[in-house]
């Protein structure tokens, strides 16, 4: 090794000593930078021999990258400066291929303090900086995964302080990571059973001990640092460390509350559902057990009246007799027409409406609604006007259709304030449609939509009877014909319900 | 002689259809359900009737199991069936049960009439 200085014996039984270490890069610089001294290490890490290396400058050493910024001769300014400087970074082998070093440059100086030149000690530190880097990655991950998870995260150690409190963490319990580390975990995650309000058992400690994977009850409430309860549903398992001792604990816990209100949600659809069912099955048996005492009643008016024109009674009774007969008979007919009205709904509801389809006449239909219900216009002072164009057969069910007329029309007798009710009846060559309008108290937009549900009345039950049922029923049976209804309205103008139905059906 | 059988648990329909057919000259029987009209179909003292008015749901024996019965009689399987039911698919139910018609409870007195009439003939003006 040739110094260009003057060294001590002892000096250079060092330098004998450093040229055999292998671990580190030793050489000296001179006051320029360049390589006076190679050692083995130096040799093993940069790749170059003595020969090769001596008397260049040190800035081969370094990336393009730290050559363009000047990082050598800063080093060196710094060493000069200070005394000594340490640096990590890249450096660059012989053969152009890269090392994490770590180097120390002391600046030498003569008696008089002037800088004679450098001593630089380098380390490899690749392997360990690969080792670190994997580290940090794998902890980046495990944050990354830990702070972007769905669920409540919180981490103690074995003493049960909290480590680590990811995002939806910090805002169920109202605590920051910050704040909550090195709390014991009863501070930050406080857990009640919801029915007794009595703290819950806090599962950490007993999974230290235990090491077991830990649930909580069922019913607990998280209590928030402002006092917000949420209901939560949680587990937590050990953390053990490489020897498989138990370093910590895991909570990992989430709000349950939109569960909960979904879960209430449909329990209440589920119960709504069921009571709907129900009714319809009462409907129908009720129906069904009216119909015996009706038939009853149905006959036997009947065959009184049969009765009294066989054997009539005194003359001045007989017309008395006859009218009240003749009203017995249609308020008998009054509770049938209910009876199957409420039937209908059951039938509609379950889908069970069954049509006996034929050729029909709409106009035929209408005409013949029109004389039923004649009576019931004359006690309304109501005039019905029924207008007809063209062709209207189809293929519907004429008692059905009929039906739903009926229901149109009496609504407008009974809504329509005593004014004219106008039906029209027309088609085309794919569908026939009947209009029923009435000048009467009409319908406010709000009750538009609710009137062709069943049980639903847009007029007030105070004033006007029924059940509630015609136009669900009306809807139910045009739209089994795969036609439409709707109405169109003002209050206090009338009401214009409209029919459409397909001519074709079958 | 007996023109029509009635076949209905319900007395007060039984009753009143025995009693309006009895004031049309129509002579009319009554049968609890399916097993009493058996009974009385196979008493050879009495006629075989022209008309079977038959009630689906009843006690005991009911509409549908009176008529597998009587079709598979020869004795009885001719007598021709007409349903009186309560049921919302009136038709279905007489189309289940192979009958020649049927009377939707609440009939009235003039169908009732008309229907017995196309297989009886009444026996003296009433």
């Amino acid at each position: 090794v040739a110094v260009p200085w003057t060294l001590g014996e002892a000096r250079r039984e060092s330098l004998a000593l450093i040229d055999s270490v292998r671990e580190y890069a030793i050489f000296l610089l001179d006051r320029q930078g360049r390589v006076l001294t190679w050692n083995d290490g130096a040799r093993q890490i940069k790749g170059y021999d003595a020969a090769e290396i001596v008397g260049q400058p040190f800035t081969r050493f370094y990336t393009p990258e730290d050559l363009d910024a000047g990082k050598p001769e800063r080093l060196l300014a710094t060493a000069v400066r200070d005394g000594r400087v340490e640096d990590e970074g890249w450096r660059v082998r012989k053969d152009g291929t890269r090392f994490w070093a770590d180097a120390v440059i002391t600046a030498i100086r003569d008696d008089a303090g002037g800088i004679i030149g450098f001593l630089k000690v380098t380390r490899d530190l690749t392997e360990r900086k690969a080792a670190e880097d994997a580290l940090r990655r794998s902890e980046q991950s495990l944050s990354a995964t830990l702070y972007s998870i769905g669920d409540g995260v919180i981490a103690t150690d074995a003493a049960g302080r909290v480590s680590r409190l990811n995002p939806v963490a910090e805002q169920l319990t109202g605590w920051t990571e910050a704040e909550a580390r090195g709390r014991p975990i009863d501070d930050v995650f406080q857990i009640i059973n919801e029915h007794t309000r009595e703290p819950a058992v806090n599962p950490v400690a007993r999974i230290v001990a235990e090491g077991v994977v830990f649930g909580l009850a069922n019913h607990t409430l998280l209590i928030a640092r402002d006092g917000t309860e949420r209901p939560i549903a949680d587990s937590g398992s050990p953390i053990r460390g490489g020897n498989g001792d138990v370093d910590g604990a895991v909570m990992v816990f989430r709000d349950i509350s939109a569960e909960r209100r979904v879960d209430a949600e449909q329990q209440r659809a589920r119960r709504a559902e069921a009571a709907v069912r129900e009714r319809d099955a009462f409907l129908s048996v009720a129906a069904h057990e009216l119909r015996t005492p009706l038939t009853v009643l149905k006959l036997k008016l009947e065959g009184l009246e049969q009765l009294l024109a066989v054997r009539p009674l005194r003359p001045e009774l007989a017309d008395k007799a006859g009218a009240r007969f003749h009203d017995a008979l249609r308020q008998t007919s009054r509770l049938a027409d209910l009876v199957e009205r409420l039937l209908d709904v059951a039938r509609i509801a379950g889908g069970g409406l069954e049509l006996e389809i034929a050729d029909v006449d709409l106009h035929a239909i209408a005409e013949g609604v029109v004389a039923d219900l004649a009576d019931a216009a004359k006690r309304a002072r109501s005039d019905i006007r029924l207008t007809a164009g063209g062709d209207c057969r189809g293929r519907w069910d004429r008692a059905r259709i009929a039906q739903v007329l009926a229901i149109l029309v009496g609504n407008a007798i009974k809504y329509g304030h005593g004014k004219p009710v106008e039906i029209t009846v027309s088609s085309d060559d794919k569908t026939a449609q009947a209009t029923v309008v009435d000048r009467g108290i009409g319908i406010a937009e709000a009750d538009l939509r609710r009137i062709f549900a069943p049980f639903e009345r847009a007029a007030p039950s105070t004033s006007y009877g029924g059940l509630g049922l015609g136009l669900f029923v009306a809807r139910g049976i045009v739209e089994a014909h795969g036609g439409t209804i709707a109405v169109a309205s003002e209050p206090g103008q009338g009401a214009r319900f409209e029919i459409k139905l397909p001519r074709g059906v079958r | 002689m007996t023109c029509v059988m009635v076949i209905e648990d319900d007395p007060d329909i039984r009753e009143t259809v025995l009693e309006l057919l009895a004031d049309h000259a129509l002579p009319a029987v009554g049968a609890t359900d399916g097993a009493d009209a058996l009974d009385l179909l196979h008493d050879p003292s009495r006629e075989k009737p022209n008309l079977i008015l038959l009630d689906i749901m009843m006690p005991v024996m009911n509409g549908f199991e009176f008529r597998a019965a009587q079709r598979g009689d020869p004795e009885l399987a001719h007598i021709p069936v007409v349903v009186l039911t309560a049921h919302a698919t009136a038709a279905q139910a007489a189309s289940d049960l192979a009958a020649d018609g049927f009377l939707k409870k609440p009939f009235d007195l003039d169908t009732l009439l008309a229907t017995v009439r196309r297989y009886c003939v009444a026996q003296s003006p009433p």
